[in-house]
């Protein structure tokens, strides 16, 4: 399995296509893994692009962890890979958390981001209103009702109560509540206005046109400087929803 | 049985000895993996190990384009995937 050795965790990553630009793509948080991205549009943008997948920590086949959750956090787990991987200047492309990662990470190292994608993030990601979609999934107490939040597709893939659906449980439950993540991501919240404002590298907005997050998706216009919104007919969850649409969009963005 | 039967065989077993290394756990030694199983429903792999098993594969038969092969396919088809599929698919890049 290759890994990449990040801030005391072994971090799986996955590269796809040999030649052109590197894109780094981050996935989102608690139930997510690195597949999110390699099952939907990954293996197409790698036709042309040099894509490189990591699991956070304590997801996927990454190692446990106990702590190191927060923006700033997995930014230095990002940072690691990048200086192992792709030294170079790199888009990265971030779905939901990952996606506030990525902007986390482009305003701490702008010198290493040459674009960045949000796909369907929140920024802050935990809000004190308790209706954030992390919110209620970690609140959530049983699989049904937090599958019932997932779009049709995704679902299927996770399909009744077997053994696929119980592992991304087990892994939940382990993050929620073997670990400092909760504590974590309401203490590292949020990128500020002023810090967003200093990132003067294109970024793309891809937001489902029935987003939870269309409040972000606003204050982004408002504080980048140089943001473009692409609406997806789509929910929150893009990738699973439309890849075909995401993948047009990525795809235009990342030749622009 | 023809050659290609006979190839296709060695390929369905070593493709069975891949998966319960990734699935690395006691039920998956006994469990009978044939051409039709599939991954999702009868095997219950989640969407990781089929990236374990890609990589794998790929190692094992560096012909086989693994990630092109699944572009073409939504995540939903991926995980109904057959076994045979993925050795036929094999055996025609060999």
């Amino acid at each position: 399995m290759p890994v990449v050795d990040a801030n005391g965790v072994r971090l799986h990553v996955q590269q796809l296509g040999t030649k052109g630009a590197p894109v780094l793509m981050l996935h989102g948080i608690v139930f997510d893994s690195l597949a999110t991205w390699y099952f939907t549009v990954a293996p197409a943008l790698a036709a042309h692009r040099r894509v490189i997948l990591l699991d956070w920590r304590g997801h996927g086949r990454s190692s446990p962890a106990t702590s190191g959750f927060g923006l700033r956090a997995l930014a230095r787990d990002v940072a690691a890979v990048a200086e192992q991987l792709a030294p170079e200047p790199a888009a990265i492309v971030g779905f939901s958390y990952g996606g506030a990662v990525a902007l986390r990470y482009a305003v701490d190292h702008p010198d290493r981001v040459e674009r960045i994608a949000v796909v369907d993030s929140p920024l802050p990601v935990v809000r004190g209103d308790g209706l954030d979609w992390m919110e209620r999934v970690l609140d959530s107490k049983s699989p049904g009702e937090w599958l019932e939040l997932l779009p049709p597709r995704q679902r299927a893939v996770l399909a009744g109560d077997g053994r696929r659906m119980q592992r991304r449980v087990d892994q939940m439950t382990r993050l929620c509540h073997g670990t400092a993540l909760r504590r974590e991501l309401a203490a590292d919240s949020d990128v500020d206005d002023d810090e967003l404002a200093s990132l003067d590298r294109p970024v793309l907005l891809a937001y489902g046109a029935r987003s939870w997050y269309e409040e972000t998706r606003d204050r982004l216009v408002r504080s980048l400087p140089d943001a473009r919104v692409t609406m997806i007919d789509s929910g929150h969850f893009v990738p699973f929803e439309a890849p075909e649409a995401l993948q047009a969009a990525l795809e235009a963005f990342l030749d622009a | 049985m023809s050659t290609t039967d006979a190839v296709r065989d060695e390929i369905l077993g070593e493709i069975a000895a891949i998966i319960r290394e990734v699935v690395g756990e006691e039920w998956a030694q006994e469990t009978p993996i044939e051409r039709e199983t599939t991954f999702g429903g009868d095997l219950e792999l989640e969407s990781i190990e089929i990236v374990a098993l890609g990589e794998q594969v790929q190692a094992r038969w560096p012909s086989a384009d693994f990630v092109t092969w699944l572009s073409s396919m939504q995540l939903d088809e991926i995980i109904e995937l057959r076994v045979g599929q993925l050795v036929d698919y094999v055996a025609e890049c060999r």
